[in-house]
């Protein structure tokens, strides 16, 4: 952890700028929390956040980007994965005009079917489902200008998300390939669970996507297709049991659920509409794109 | 906050503040005062005390003269419609001493235990919360309360004895960031635990003065058991409402599919007319109602994004320039929006 700062120092120091580096501590041991807290006294530009408690990742990006006070700002793991110097690389793009920069690990150093092949599905997925087709949603490594950040609040498990949410903020995204090492401790797998949670969370996402803005639509759209199924599909029953001479009981029961269900989601919708109207602009997500000042981009 | 308070020649806030909340049920509050003062008198402690009425007492009127009359005692009528959940959180937002007590309005614990639940806060935990010892009342309440803590345990995720009891001590950045509604006030501790608080129970000797019987009507049980609920939702789902529902609606539209499945196979290949199937109404019933269930927890989703960002407690605390490397602990941390140091030239 220390040598990861301290590299990052050497690659700061380099690149001119005025700095400060927030580490967050996503509740470790005591030891860990001890030997930030001695590096920040050599260290003047170093910060250290402790979180409340164990609450994961999201949390603890969000606690940095709460504290950090850059005009641009990079994000990295602490376990020595993400290469300090890709960080130059990805100021770069920020310094086109870009809100936001991915790392991308072009030759990433991890398991191939443990860790590869499942990111590069979920990748494909969250980029077709989102609209931002990112190559490496999972890199840590990312750069953000300022601006973008304090109209994000990432919560629940967002972070493997955030080109997409960027995105309904109306960020320009770009994605650069950065150097990737293989981490030095930490194993994780996808488990049906894991599957679960992000399947429900982009689920979320393409919802929110459509939501945001229209939030009314995205209840109703479904509603009209279980209308006209319900129509159509009473009417084909009830021609069959007429040809046949039965009851009409289940063709009308067909009609009756479908248009049942259209009427809930109508309700529902209009309950969306509600939400959104109550929650004043400058608190809404999604709202005014990025704003681009003169000084924002040197 | 208080060290450079105090030498800057502010008012100095206290050591202690203890909310009592008086509501329904109350003791000699003026005798509760004596005994609560005593402790603190004995351990040199400048404390507070606070106590806020809620609900019509017209009985009350006299002894509550008689408090405002005392020194450090602050008597606050809140609102008629109040309830204690609103009255505590009152309380919190006006508590001004360094650790922050509540106390229940009737004998529950005895007052010998409120030093050892400050000594269990200044030793670094976030909230210390009494556990009655030696309980004497009757084996009906402690039954019931058994019961009861075997669900708040399992909804908590942690093994809590005595969560209900009112006498809780706390740093006061925990109770300024608090704010209750409805029946929270009961599951303080279970709220904080999912804040990242860090909760210690303390065994307290009971006041040998609580001795009702407490049985309550149905509808009290009820109530209760539907507070736990809600607070289990709450606590796992606040932030993820369609990980709750998405489950239930997958489930019941799984069911439908396969059920429609089936009835289309038996249609197409075997030559059953559907027109006259009840299943069918049932597998679509099912879909309905799976879509349905969905759809509200999508809508959870909406309402949860739109408000993220208002309202919420810092996620982290800045480890602070006036913290000598080494000596972390929960008084040299400091929430992460407090000025931060001066950033490198």
């Amino acid at each position: 952890m220390e040598a990861v700062i301290l590299e990052v120092v050497g690659v700061l120091d380099r690149l001119g700028h005025s700095w400060e580096i927030v580490a967050v501590d996503d509740g470790s041991t005591d030891a860990t929390l001890a030997r930030l807290v001695s590096l920040r006294g050599q260290q003047p530009g170093v910060r250290v956040l402790r979180l409340r408690h164990n609450a994961g990742q999201t949390a603890a990006v969000q606690a940095g980007f709460d504290a950090c006070r850059g005009r641009w700002v990079v994000s990295m793991d602490g376990d020595g994965q993400n290469d300090p110097e890709g960080i130059p690389l990805l100021l770069q793009q920020l310094a086109a005009g870009h809100d936001l920069v991915c790392g991308w690990r072009e030759r990433r150093q991890d398991h191939l079917i443990r860790r590869k092949v499942p990111s590069w599905v979920a990748n494909r997925l969250i980029g077709r489902l989102s609209g931002v087709r990112i190559k490496d949603n999972g890199c840590s490594l990312k750069a953000y200008s300022g601006d973008l950040l304090r109209r994000m609040r990432l919560y629940s498990d967002q972070h493997r998300f955030i080109p997409a949410l960027a995105s309904l903020e109306g960020a320009r995204i770009a994605e650069v390939p950065v150097p990737h090492r293989a981490r030095m401790a930490g194993v994780s797998k996808y488990g049906l669970s894991r599957i679960y949670k992000v399947l429900a969370d982009v689920i979320t996402l393409v919802a929110l996507r459509h939501a945001v803005h229209r939030p009314a639509a995205v209840f109703l759209a479904p509603g009209v297709v279980a209308a006209a199924i319900g129509l159509a599909g009473a009417t084909f029953l009830a021609w069959a049991a007429l040809a046949a001479g039965r009851p009409l009981v289940v063709a009308g029961g067909f009609g009756f659920l479908l248009l049942y269900l259209a009427g809930h989601l109508a309700l529902l919708a209009l309950v969306a509409e509600l939400a959104r109207a109550v929650v004043p602009e400058s608190a809404a997500a999604g709202q005014g794109k990025v704003r681009r000042t003169s000084e924002g981009m040197a | 906050m208080s060290t450079p308070d105090r030498m800057a020649g502010r008012h100095a806030d206290p050591d202690l503040s203890v909310i009592i909340p008086v509501g329904m049920h109350y003791d000699d509050l003026g005798e509760m005062h004596e005994m609560f003062l005593a402790p603190c008198r004995e351990n040199g402690w400048d404390a507070e005390f606070l106590f806020l009425v809620h609900g019509e007492h017209p009985g009350l009127e006299a002894t509550l003269a008689d408090l405002e009359g005392r020194p450090g005692v602050r008597v606050v009528r809140v609102a008629k419609t109040y309830d204690e959940s609103a009255a505590l959180s009152e309380g919190f937002r006006r508590a001004r001493g360094a650790l922050v007590a509540t106390l229940p309005a009737y004998h529950s614990v005895e007052p010998s235990g409120l030093a050892p639940m400050m000594a269990a806060v200044a030793e670094g935990a976030d909230c210390a919360i009494a556990v009655r010892s030696g309980r004497r009342d009757p084996s009906f309440n402690r039954l019931q309360s058994a019961l009861f803590h075997r669900v708040a345990s399992w909804a908590a995720g942690r093994k809590l004895r005595d969560i209900t009891n009112g006498a809780r001590v706390m740093r006061r950045e925990v109770a300024r960031e608090t704010v209750l509604y409805g029946a929270q006030h009961r599951y303080l501790p279970i709220l904080l635990l999912a804040r990242g608080c860090r909760l210690v129970e303390v065994e307290v000797p009971q006041s040998g003065r609580e001795r009702k019987l407490r049985i309550f009507g149905p509808a009290t049980y009820l109530n209760r058991f539907v507070d736990l609920v809600a607070i289990f939702f709450l606590l796992r789902f606040t932030q993820r409402p369609l990980r709750f529902f998405g489950a239930g609606g997958a489930l019941f539209a799984l069911l439908g599919v396969l059920l429609c499945l089936w009835l289309s196979w038996e249609r197409l290949v075997g030559g059953v007319p559907l027109a006259d199937r009840p299943a069918l109404l049932l597998g679509l019933l099912l879909i309905v109602l799976g879509v349905q269930t969905a759809s509200i927890g999508l809508l959870g989703e909406l309402v949860v994004h739109l408000h993220a960002r208002r309202g919420m407690p810092p996620l982290a605390e800045e480890i602070g320039d006036d913290q000598p490397a080494g000596a972390v602990g929960a008084a040299g941390l400091r929430p992460g929006s407090a000025s931060p140091p001066g950033a490198q030239p």
